[in-house]
């Protein structure tokens, strides 16, 4: 190890054993409060520290003056901002973040809000955000914001985000739960439920591999007022397979094509034919082939729907 | 001047003759290598065949300056007054007896006027003396950068490697070309070429959506090109797309002509490469494939090669012409008018060539270009795009104050295709009409021919024209070849 290493190794450890002894003491001083931001800096991950930090915080005389409380905090959201940049995966920072902002006095939402925008623009995927997202979008509402109008911002930011990738499973996720009071504020819920549809059917065919979109199309099912609506976007579902398969044959759009006919079986006994129940069966015994990982999976579902189905080999 | 004795029987170790780009690299990394050289032009500006002007040194090019072995014949239409500058009209009434009258005007309508008017009729010359659209042309003279021959630069590719290891990226302005687009019947098409676009795309059928995603994949996936190229290497990419693809109608276009630019046939290793190219250069600076520099194209990365030539010792002197050029056994004896040179290597543009002729091998470019009176395409903004018809390809470039290239509020078209510009013109100008409409618009329009001129033997020689590509890596490979040359293939890296 460089000279160099060694020492910073060693000056890690004596802070560290410095804020560890302070906080078995229940220290809460400025000092203590400036060791644990030395001390977070080099390393974000000590959650105990966070905690201790806390307990320094509302230890402090000036802690009951809100006036002071308030900048105290607003200082730390900013150290935190910095920090996170630099680790924006971290639970404890994003925790402390939360922490900080209720116990805020004067708390800003929707600078919180462009701020986590602009932390999704960096990592558009990234959950901590989403979540951050949603905590941050429930306090606007709770804070007097009108909720229709928040929500369906919301709606609109999934649609930007899914734009811009549509494997974005975050976004995918967070409009699914947006959809069900897009609905019910829309006067024109067909209108709405056929974007969706579009919406689905855009990144199915930029990506059939992609299980998002099949993923939200099962899920639009689900919210169909009626099993004639169900019926019809099955058989939409496998127009569309169809002709992705005309042009090349992939594993997942043969997965979903088989899940199409199971499902419109269970609504209507009737529904499938016998010559699109051997196609299934047909289709599982190449999925069996192509994809021999999961070919216990297709083998059990392919004696399932013969005793179902009552079809023989 | 005291300069003029200074040159005389100075030795180098490279004289160049000539600065367009290719020369100008040569120039830059010789001297970078502590070479002595000496750079030449015998035009009063930088650039060679890649030159930029302004309103007035674009007349003043068409005119007085250009090689008219290389272009013979340019037209000019300033609004409704059309003229060829080819053969000069004689006997007609001389500039001089009409500049007291329009100088009270502005004089840079006269500088316009007087070198025009030997190609004019005396009713053309009174007409285009009253004309507005000039008075407003040329008032604005210096803020238009109208170029001999466009490009763009790659995100990713040999020139803007060259760029960044010279660190003249630093001192450069570039702009990120913000569409690349199909011109159709119905206007201008956008080429959806990312997977974003893909999604995004109104344009393209769902079922269009999945097939060009299929080859975005395939040839993003260097094993799947490897078997590609590998079974179906020396076959025609076009073909491949059609088949293997099913791509047809616009979407093939598309991909062919907009992504690949094969504006003659190439092979599935050739076609491969170049979308593979143009899809690594995608979101390297954003979410566009290409740049393009500000002021102008081509030669303003000439000047920036000059620059750091000059920076590491190189001499330079424009206007100077070559009077003689003698083969000696140690290298070659200059005459210049300023006085004699002696240099181990000569490399030159082949117009310094006093006999050379047109390449046979070479196909012409027919050129036209057009400033229009509105942002046509959007002000603002940089696009790429392609008009096809039939066999024959057209590239174009639309450029606005995005790059400083035109005033705010008016916009420039290029379009340029391989072929005689007789043949060609028409096709240009459907080109141009197709994407933008309406004539009546159109400010300045101008057509011309570039040949090639061919080099002769014993010399080494620069391309004899900026070729037909979209960008400027063909001219960093030709640059490359010369210097492997210079050095000796292989010791330089």
């Amino acid at each position: 190890m460089h000279e160099e290493s060694r020492q910073k190794v060693a000056s890690y450890c004596a802070l560290n054993n410095n804020v560890f002894s302070s906080k078995a003491a229940s220290v809460f001083t400025h000092e203590t409060l400036d060791l644990t931001t030395r001390l977070l800096k080099d390393n974000t991950e000590l959650h105990t520290i966070w905690n201790y930090r806390r307990d320094i915080f509302t230890h402090l005389p000036e802690w009951t003056d809100l006036g002071t409380r308030q900048t105290m905090l607003e200082g730390e959201l900013q150290f935190l901002l910095e920090l996170i940049k630099s680790n924006i995966k971290s639970y404890w920072m994003w925790n402390q973040r939360v922490w900080a902002l209720t116990e805020l006095p004067k708390p800003n939402w929707e600078l919180e809000l462009g701020l986590v925008a602009k932390l999704l623009a960096l990592d558009a995927r990234n959950y901590h955000g989403w979540d951050y997202r949603r905590y941050v979008v429930s306090m606007m509402k709770k804070s007097g914001a009108d909720p229709s109008t928040v929500d369906h911002n919301e709606f609109v930011f999934t649609t930007d985000q899914i734009n811009r990738d549509c494997a974005n499973r975050s976004a995918w996720h967070n409009r699914s739960k947006l959809l069900p009071a897009e609905l019910e504020r829309s006067e024109d819920r067909e209108g709405v439920l056929a974007t969706e549809m579009s919406m689905i059917m855009n990144a199915i065919y930029t990506d059939p591999e992609d299980q998002n979109a099949w993923l939200y199309h099962e899920w639009l099912l689900d919210i169909q007022e009626s099993d004639g609506d169900r019926n019809r976007l099955l058989r939409d579902k496998i127009a569309a397979i169809r002709e992705l398969l005309e042009l090349e044959e992939s594993k997942r759009p043969l997965i979903e094509l088989v899940d199409a006919f199971v499902a419109l079986d269970m609504l209507d006994a009737q529904a499938v034919t016998g010559e699109e129940k051997r196609e299934c069966m047909d289709i599982l015994e190449r999925l069996k082939s192509m994809d021999s990982y999961h070919r216990r999976r297709y083998q059990d579902l392919e004696t399932q729907l013969r005793r179902q189905w009552n079809t023989s080999n | 001047m005291a300069e003029e004795n200074t040159l005389n029987n100075e030795e180098y170790d490279a004289v160049v003759l000539g600065t367009g780009l290719v020369e100008s690299i040569v120039a830059s990394d010789i001297a970078a290598a502590e070479k002595k050289v000496l750079h030449i032009d015998r035009n009063p500006f930088y650039g060679g065949d890649y030159a930029s002007f302004s309103l007035i040194g674009f007349i003043e090019w068409a005119t007085r300056l250009r090689d008219r072995s290389q272009v013979p014949v340019v037209d000019i239409a300033i609004g409704d007054v059309e003229m060829q500058l080819g053969a000069r009209k004689s006997g007609e009434v001389s500039a001089n007896n009409l500049l007291p009258e329009t100088a009270q005007g502005s004089c840079q309508v006269g500088e316009i006027l007087a070198m025009l008017s030997e190609y004019l009729s005396s009713e053309q010359l009174e007409q285009l003396s009253n004309s507005d659209v000039l008075k407003r042309l040329a008032g604005e003279s210096r803020r238009y950068a109208l170029e001999l021959a466009p490009k763009l630069t790659f995100c990713r590719g040999p020139l803007i490697d060259v760029l960044i290891a010279a660190g003249m990226a630093e001192y450069m302005e570039f702009k990120g070309v913000d569409a690349n687009l199909l011109v159709t019947d119905a206007g201008v098409e956008r080429v959806p070429d990312s997977k974003e676009e893909v999604f995004a795309s109104t344009a393209l059928k769902l079922i269009e959506k999945r097939k060009l995603m299929r080859l975005l994949t395939t040839i993003s996936d260097p094993e799947q090109v490897s078997k590609l190229t590998s079974e179906h290497g020396n076959e025609d990419f076009g073909d491949l797309l059609r088949k293997q693809f099913k791509l047809d109608g616009s979407l093939l276009n598309a991909v062919l002509y907009a992504v690949a630019r094969a504006t003659r046939p190439i092979s599935v290793s050739e076609g491969c490469a170049r979308v593979e190219k143009y899809l690594k250069s995608i979101g390297r600076y954003g979410r566009m494939a290409f740049l393009s520099s500000m002021y102008g194209s081509g030669a303003e990365v000439a000047q920036a090669f000059c620059r750091s030539c000059a920076v590491a010792g190189g001499t330079y002197i424009l206007s100077e012409s070559i009077k003689q050029i003698e083969k000696t056994e140690s290298g070659y004896v200059v005459e210049l008018s300023h006085g004699r040179v002696t240099t181990k290597s000569l490399i030159m543009h082949p117009s310094y060539l006093s006999d050379a002729t047109e390449s046979e091998t070479e196909v012409p470019i027919a050129r036209r270009f057009t400033v229009l009176d509105f942002p046509a395409l959007g002000e603002d903004t940089t696009s790429m795009l392609s008009f096809v018809e039939g066999s024959h390809v057209v590239s174009m470039l639309y450029l606005t104050s995005a790059t400083m290239v035109v005033p705010k509020g008016k916009s420039l078209m290029y379009a340029w295709t391989e072929g005689r510009y007789s043949q060609s013109k028409e096709l240009l100008d459907r080109a141009i009409d197709s994407a933008v409409g309406d004539k009546a618009h159109r400010m300045l329009s101008v057509g011309f021919e570039c040949r090639a001129l061919a080099p002769r033997g014993g010399y080494t020689c620069t391309p004899g024209m900026a070729d037909e590509s979209v960008d400027l890596d063909s001219a960093v490979q030709a640059a490359q070849q010369i210097l492997d040359a210079f050095f000796g293939s292989g010791s330089n890296e």
